[in-house]
């Protein structure tokens, strides 16, 4: 083939952009069904319950429902319970997780993967046997209760159950693996040598795990607290049975609302605003990043 | 070397399982010196300098530096330098805060910490880099920086796990020569660990060839090189030809049990030549040439012996340029010349 | 030509096949009948519709809800209404009827005169009836057993753990009774200035000593078996059978609130005379008995207990059994859906103060 002299100059960018716009097209054209299907299934029962909580039996629009809720102290207190339950629900997870991971990630191959066997058994028991399995655990006669009274630890049986306490330890139970999961992976994808370095340079165990390990798995912690933070905030179940009713959190009243008020407007509005708090948690959760990147992270000794 | 060596390693064992990864190690280290240990994968390298570190715990034996006895301490306490394959810095920390960090650890307050930082990274051309962040540095800046990070606190014993291995030959070559350099002047003694034996030879003091868990042999480059002990190091360590006792003629073995079982001559490729110069005491071989590459600088010419085997030759170009084309053609009949002295007996293992 | 004469016998053929169904249908109607499932429908199936339909030369088509209230509306605001026959509980037959879901029903059709009082009304006819009752531990109370809710309030002759429901529904009733408002004044009381916060200021009296706030029947039942309370307000089949499991507990029907699932017919609905017909059919003393023994809940039309069709041992457990039903409080619904909202509210509010 003979090349016209000036071929070598000519400009392919053009063209080379052309193509990459039809590939594009193309593969668009293939995920569009699956893009409308979940866009439709996610988007039209949102929009549906910000109709509801706005629109008014006349088809006008107010915020009224809002209002209402916003000035109504049951429902401005079962937003407080949601984030205290849903914080300290983190809390502990971080608190017994952490540790966990860090065992789990330190220990040879076949106990790590045992422990990772304790940590995922409770996935595989539906949430309502476990919380009531849990019930039995905690309640005035039951194992624990029953082994403090017996060993004369307490003469009266501690109330473990049927408020904040027994509702934090049920959510903490099915909230700790989805915690202790990505801190593990974190820890796990932590390169050895850097451990063995903190060590020759002459940082004890506890100076490495604060100074190296904690910081460099703080991604994990961090998407495991988001993770666990943002599904207690709906959380429903085990409150509702843990609780005695004394925890009262929005999806409760969200379930109030639809089955005994029948007040579809204020289920929605109490919807709208837990998404709210969730889009709010992952917009504090980016700010927070942004400006841990700003300042360098570099938490230093 | 004698009880005053800076590093005393005796007897060291360390099995994992059923596998012997170091079997009854002697090493012993000069002060100042630069000790490569060299073998291939699996031989052992980095389980010995990881047991001198103190992260790998021997079964047996004993280590003891500068007349301390190593073993039963911790690998923190030990305040040895150790720069490892891949740099091992802290990804989440700068330049100055990682090489802040073991004086940090030593409770040195900030302002002495960072001017001490700064020398070290002085030291390795790094000090305008201070305040940069580790994922924006290159292979060769990163080793640097974690060179700085091993030599800040003034060890007086540098471990290295191969810390070129990363890097392009370039590269490799000028760290080879700072890494030296910096032995040098900060009179560090240095145990390198490396399966590079051109980089062996070329930075160490003595090196150490390993293999199953073994040291083979022991000694200064030229020394291993010229007078391996083993088929094993002589093969490990450049182009050796291995022979038969028998396939020189006039051999006469310098040594009394060389004519024993298991015993071969090995002939460097490049000791062996065209040209039979005179004023030594040469042997000769006779053969046939059988296969000839011309690698620029020199000939590796391939010859059958006439006495049976073969050998490898490597001609230099400057001794070549003396000979027709047609003599280094296939088929050609030759004869090989070598000095009495490169002709070394060697076990055959 | 011919694939057009094709084409008109075809529409002939359609023509004549929808003629068909619509005759068939001015016959016999196939009724649709929405339940919750579970045993209910069971034997609903068995001792109501099923006989209902057959008298009747109907045919019927079964539906299984969760919530007949939300189903209805939905149903409606969609202008598709398909269910003829709902079972749905008072209150929400109430307010929906208020709200133009349900229709009144034709009493003209459906003989209610033998009724138990309260128990036939506007919107919706009773299918069952169960009670909110006081159970006790009997181990608790060897000597004393409780009897009436002012002993439920009573806590220093009857010390020990309570539990309640954690919504307002009947608890407000029994809250007056335990304040000592007499049994046919309660709704008056209620309807009265003042009359709800007096409910809720006497049962915030004795939160102290509620140690849980129920929220299901399994978890109510539970809560007594396990001894997690000494005492517990809940419904009378729940204590039966904990009681027949061999747990330690006993209940009273005296001072109990009957409180009912009822039968009502969507506005709209495609055969609404002929579900009329049918609550009729299944209203009948006979057809109350033999649905009353199978679910183990009372029947509304007081006749059922003179068939001889329910057995004195279960008859006496029921509810709606005469002597039973003498010491009880129908529940009205009336002032529920007027001031749901803020009793509910206000309950939740005094719950979680
Ligand atoms: N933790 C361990 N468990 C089991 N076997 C191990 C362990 N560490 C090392 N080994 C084995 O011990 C032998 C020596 O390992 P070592 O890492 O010292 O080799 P090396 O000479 O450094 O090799 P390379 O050049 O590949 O780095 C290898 O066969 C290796 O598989
Ligand atoms: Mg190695």
């Amino acid at each position: 083939m003979t090349l016209p002299a000036a071929a070598g100059a000519t400009d392919n960018s053009a063209l080379l952009r052309r193509d990459g716009m039809l590939a594009q097209l193309g593969f668009f054209g293939l995920a569009l069904p699956a893009v409308l299907l979940v866009t439709i299934a996610i988007v039209v029962p949102l929009a549906a319950m910000l109709w509801i909580s706005i629109a008014r039996p006349d088809g006008t629009v107010s915020l009224d429902t809002y209002l209402k809720i916003m000035s109504t102290p049951v429902y401005t207190r079962s937003v407080l319970t949601t984030f205290q339950v849903s914080g300290m629900t983190v809390l502990t997870c971080a608190l017994l997780g952490t540790p966990f991971a860090l065992v789990m990630a330190s220990v040879g191959r076949r106990l790590a993967s045992i422990l990772l066997l304790v940590v995922m058994l409770p996935f595989w028991t539906a949430l309502l046997v476990r919380t009531y399995a849990l019930s039995v655990l905690l309640q005035r006669n039951g194992l624990v209760n029953r082994f403090l009274t017996d060993t004369g630890l307490v003469s009266e049986p501690l109330p473990l159950i049927n408020n904040f306490f027994g509702t934090i330890v049920g959510m903490t139970h099915v909230m700790l693996p989805l915690f202790i999961l990505p801190v593990y992976a974190a820890i796990k994808q932590i390169d050895q040598n850097i451990i063995r370095a903190a060590a020759s340079l002459g940082a004890s165990k506890l100076l490495t795990l604060r100074a190296v390990i904690l910081p460099l798995a703080a991604n994990g912690i961090f998407a495991g607290a988001v993770l666990v933070f943002v599904l207690s905030l709906g959380f429903y179940v085990t409150p509702a049975i843990l609780g005695g009713g004394r925890v009262p959190m929005i999806s409760t009243r969200i379930e109030q609302n639809v089955s005994v008020l029948s007040d579809w407007p204020a289920a929605s509005a109490l919807g709208v605003l837990l998404l709210l708090s969730v889009g709010m948690v992952f917009f504090v959760t980016f700010l927070l990043r942004r400006s841990i990147k700003a300042l360098g992270g570099s938490p230093n000794v | 070397m004698t009880s005053a060596a800076f590093i005393e390693i005796r007897n060291l064992s360390k099995a994992y399982g059923s596998f012997r990864a170091l079997n009854d190690v002697d090493l012993d280290v000069g002060r100042g010196e630069f000790l490569s240990i060299l073998g291939p994968s699996g031989s052992g390298k980095t389980t010995l300098l990881m047991a001198l570190a103190g992260f790998v715990r021997p079964d047996r034996g004993q280590i003891s530096v500068d007349g301390r006895d190593l073993v039963r301490l911790p690998a923190n306490k030990r305040g040895i330098g150790v720069v490892f394959q891949n740099y091992a810095l802290f990804p989440h920390m700068n330049v100055a805060a990682n090489v802040m960090f073991p004086l940090r650890v030593r409770g040195i307050g900030r302002a002495e910490a960072s001017e001490r930082a700064r020398k070290a990274l002085d030291i390795v051309d790094l000090a305008s880099m201070a305040e940069r962040d580790i994922a924006t540095l290159s292979g060769g800046q990163k080793q640097r920086v974690a060179l700085a990070r091993a030599v800040v606190f003034e060890p007086r014993l540098m471990l290295m796990d191969e810390p070129l291995s990363a890097l392009d030959k370039n590269l490799r070559e000028q760290m080879q020569y700072e890494i030296r350099k910096l032995h040098d002047r900060l009179g560090l003694t240095t145990v390198y660990v490396t399966h590079d034996q051109r980089e062996a030879l070329t930075m160490s003091d003595r090196i150490a060839v390993m293999r199953d868990g073994v040291i083979r042999q022991l000694g200064t480059p030229a020394s291993l090189y010229h007078r391996p002990t083993s088929r094993f190091v002589a093969e490990f360590l450049g182009e050796a030809n291995i022979l038969e006792l028998d396939a020189v003629d006039s051999f006469v073995a310098p040594e009394p049990d060389v004519g024993g079982p298991g015993r071969k001559l090995m002939i460097r490729a490049e000791r062996l030549s065209l040209s039979d110069a005179s004023g030594h005491d040469n042997v000769s071989l006779d053969g046939v040439l059988t296969r000839s590459v011309f690698q620029g600088d020199s000939w590796l010419i391939s010859v059958a012996l006439a006495n049976g085997g073969a050998v490898s030759a490597r001609i230099a170009a400057a001794e070549a340029a003396n000979f027709s084309l047609e003599a280094l053609t296939e088929g050609a009949a030759l004869k090989l010349h070598v000095r009495r002295d490169a002709v070394i007996a060697v076990t055959d293992a | 030509m011919i694939r057009n004469n094709v084409r008109n016998s075809l529409s002939a053929c359609a023509l004549l096949a929808a003629w068909g169904i619509a005759g068939q249908a001015a016959q016999a109607a196939e009724v649709t009948v929405a339940v919750g499932g579970g045993v209910i429908q069971e034997v609903g199936r068995e001792t109501l519709w099923g006989p209902a339909a057959k008298t009747l030369g109907d045919t019927v088509r079964e539906e299984t809800i969760n919530d007949a209230y939300a189903s209805v509306k939905l149903q409606a605001a969609a202008n598709a209404v398909t269910f003829d026959l709902v079972q749905t509980n008072a209150f929400q037959a109430e307010k929906g009827g208020r709200e133009g879901l349900f229709m009144p029903l034709d009493y003209s059709v459906i003989d209610s005169k033998d009724f138990i009082e309260g128990t036939a009304q506007k919107y919706c006819i009773s299918a069952l009836i169960f009670s909110w009752v006081m159970a006790w531990n009997t181990d608790a109370y060897k000597d004393k057993a409780p009897q009436t809710w002012a002993d439920f309030w009573d806590v220093e002759k009857f010390p020990g753990r309570r539990a309640m429901r954690n919504d307002a529904e009947a608890q407000l009733e029994i809250a007056l009774l335990a304040d000592g408002v007499p049994m046919d004044k309660v709704y008056e009381v209620l309807q009265s200035e003042g009359g709800m916060q007096r409910a809720l200021d006497k049962i915030e009296q004795l939160r102290p000593h509620i140690a849980v706030w129920w929220n299901s029947g399994a978890q109510h039942a539970q809560l007594m078996k396990d001894k997690e309370v000494d005492m517990s307000v809940g419904w009378n089949a729940r204590f039966e059978a904990a009681k027949k499991d061999g747990a330690k507990i006993d209940y009273t029907f005296n001072q109990g609130i009957m409180s009912m699932d009822c039968w009502a017919v969507p506005v709209g609905a495609p055969h609404a005379a002929e579900a009329m017909k049918m609550i009729n059919e299944m209203s009948k003393p006979e057809a109350q008995a033999k649905f009353s023994v199978g679910v183990k809940y009372g029947a509304a039309n007081k006749r059922a207990y003179e068939t001889g069709l329910i057995p004195d041992d279960v008859s006496k457990k029921l509810p709606t059994y005469p002597e039973n039903a003498a010491h009880q409080l129908a529940q009205r619904n009336e002032w529920w859906v007027d001031h749901v909202g803020e009793a509910q509210l206000g309950f939740q509010e005094m719950m979680s103060r």
